[in-house]
């Protein structure tokens, strides 16, 4: 068939026309230009570029991106309620956009409002049963009202997506720890500590063991924790109460003086220190840091369990 | 989207957000300590489940919290839907098969109510059965007694003839459940013993008082109280309901102050009767007593800390 002839000409428009109904379209330079200053962290420009008016140029199928950009900015520049807004705009229009669901949900989860984020996690995994980032939206939900079986099984769906990440590991550790599953809960541990070797890791191997009343293997792992963050006052405080709890006074005593020296007056160490001197019969030394931990206003309650052990002493 | 994912990994709040603080540390510590202590040496724990129709179902999320944390309880205490859900928890029933309670709720569970229009409730002179409870209750847990349930337990109804209160503690454990939650005016009294029962929480919503006559030297009550500022009158049994909550809440305001601690759910929306919202009533129990729950702890201990106190003298056991 020669070029230029008539069939050649209406197969050349036949070809033009599908091309424009199949929507080969550049995209609006709008988003165009929304997307390079996102890529360049100007996300003060895209919040000035993306205004309702230039919202409403974008074509149907380019405005939940535009929602996105713009509510990820917003949140870039510290503007979280008009980023919820966006989202929530978004969603009302866009009911099944996996994206703008995800970007709602992780907003008002890290606003703490996790009653209401878990409804829109909870739409994304029926329209994509396995997606992982719903599964740790719900996974982190679940656990901070209270569903620990229900967080647990969400972290195990999520790792089975992101096996290597070890900060899912560790927190799926400590979800099955506070179900009391023990050992599930030192494997999950130790698969984080294999990926990163973390003082986190570290510590939580050792309060696992404490529980599985493994006792000088938990302090090993303590100590390891320790030396990784030397400055971790929290580890050498659980040192000093374990110490404490196994009945090894002197130990404990010992204990206590380092939480002291790393803070002086701090009142977990000044509680320690007077329950272990109690405990080997030196009540007036007991008394005089028992007084001093009573009168701490930092730790209420450290304070108000002190003056309950004074008051025994009368 | 894994981008966002993870951004939700760093920013967000984990699992294990800041490291613990001193008194979250000490709070672990003396727990373990307490809770070791055998059942004569630590005070006994009275748990209380008020009254509340479909809102007690908020009572499941409570004990399944209490459960998690290894939160000791000795005795159980019950009016009305809390008689019920103390009744099987104290029998020893997994919590998983109260969670169950969830998908298999209807208005027919207990009673025949389903069946009846309101304007033949108001009409005719019979009012409407809950042998259906007592049915459940045999089918659960056998024709048992008082004395063979795994935890001390009682429960309240009312003498609809004298206004007594009716504290059942031994017998026949099927019929002062069913006792105990039969709402008067809409279920017929229960004729036992000579006597013509009602729904305790006419008398006493919260039975702290029954828990110390268990034993109990602490008390944690969960309270299921609805909020009856927000009535809408709808028909009859609507302003029923409004009576019940009003002559509740007045009650629970007295009856919760004779409690060492306490757990108040959110579910004072949830109606009388809203079976479609039993789980929600239930998923509420799980999000009030996790909140409360390191308040809870720290308050026991300290109760307890003569008792601990006692044990670290010098010479005693570690």
């Amino acid at each position: 068939m020669a070029p230029g002839s008539e069939p050649v000409r209406l197969a050349l428009l036949a070809l033009a026309l599908l091309s424009g109904c199949a929507g080969i379209r550049k995209p609006s330079p709008a988003l165009d230009n929304a997307r390079a200053l996102f890529e360049a962290h100007r996300y003060g420009d895209v919040v000035s570029l993306l205004s309702d008016s230039e919202l409403r140029t974008l074509r149907a199928k380019e405005l939940p991106r535009g929602y996105e950009l713009l509510g990820q900015s917003q949140e870039r520049v510290g503007q979280a309620q008009a980023a919820l807004r966006t989202y929530q705009s978004g969603v009302a229009q866009y009911p099944k956009d996996i994206n703008l669901l995800t970007h709602l949900g992780n907003l008002l989860h890290t606003g703490e409002l996790d009653e209401q984020a878990r409804p829109f996690y909870e739409r994304i995994l029926k329209l994509s049963p396995a997606n992982a980032a719903a599964h740790l939206g719900l996974a982190e939900t679940e656990y901070r009202l209270g569903f620990l079986e229900r967080s647990a099984d969400h972290y195990a769906a999520t790792i089975k997506e992101w096996k290597d990440q070890p900060k899912l590991w560790l927190d799926y550790a400590q979800v099955l720890s506070d179900r009391r599953k023990y050992g599930e809960a030192f494997d999950a541990a130790g698969k984080a500590a294999a990926l990163s070797d973390t003082a986190a890791a570290r510590a939580l191997r050792a309060e696992i063991l404490w529980k599985l009343d493994r006792r000088p293997e938990a302090f090993a792992e303590l100590d390891a924790a320790q030396k990784l963050e030397s400055s971790r006052i929290d580890f050498a405080q659980r040192r000093a109460l374990w110490a404490l709890e196994a009945g090894e006074f002197e130990r404990a005593n010992a204990a206590a003086v380092l939480v002291l020296n790393m803070k002086a007056d701090d009142p977990l160490g000044l509680w320690v220190r007077g329950a272990s001197l109690l405990r080997r019969g030196r009540s007036a030394e007991a008394r005089r840091d028992l007084e001093r931990a009573a009168a701490q206003k930092t730790a209420p309650f450290v304070a108000a369990t002190a003056q309950r052990l004074l008051e025994s002493l009368r | 989207m894994r981008l966002a994912a993870l951004a939700l990994l760093l920013f967000a709040a984990p699992a294990r957000a800041l490291p613990p603080g001193p008194d979250a540390l000490l709070r672990d510590h003396l727990w373990r300590q307490l809770t070791a202590l055998p059942k004569g040496e630590r005070p006994t724990v009275g748990l209380v489940l008020s009254a509340g129709a479909l809102r007690g179902m908020t009572h499941v999320g409570v004990l399944q919290v209490l459960e998690d944390s290894g939160f000791p309880v000795d005795v159980v205490a019950g009016t009305s839907a809390g008689a019920v859900i103390g009744a099987f928890y104290s029998a020893g029933v997994p919590l998983s098969r109260l969670w169950d309670i969830r998908n298999r709720v209807n208005l027919g569970s207990g009673s025949n109510y389903n069946s009846v229009r309101l304007v033949t409730l108001v009409l005719a002179d019979s009012l409407l059965s809950t042998s259906n409870m007592e049915k459940i209750i045999v089918d659960e847990l056998g024709d048992i007694q008082f004395h063979q349930l795994k935890k001390p337990f009682g429960c309240v109804a009312m003498d609809l003839k004298t206004g007594e209160k009716i504290v059942f503690r031994s017998g026949p454990l099927a019929p002062a459940v069913r006792s105990s939650m039969n709402l008067p005016g809409i279920f017929e009294p229960v004729v036992y013993r000579h006597r013509y029962l009602v729904d305790g929480g006419v008398v006493d919503y919260v039975p702290t008082d029954v828990a110390r006559l268990l034993g109990a030297d602490w008390v944690l009550a969960s309270v299921a109280e609805g909020d009856f500022t927000k009535f809408q009158p709808k028909n009859v049994l609507s302003i029923l309901e409004q009576i019940f909550d009003i002559r509740g809440s007045i009650m629970s305001r007295e009856q919760r102050k004779l409690a060492d601690a306490l757990i108040e759910p959110a579910v004072g929306d949830i109606e009388f009767y809203d079976t479609g919202r039993a789980g929600e009533a239930m998923d509420k129990g799980v999000i009030a007593a996790h909140d409360k729950m390191p308040e809870i702890q720290e308050q026991f201990i300290l109760y307890s800390m003569p008792r601990l106190a006692r044990k670290w003298r010098p010479g005693a056991n570690p």
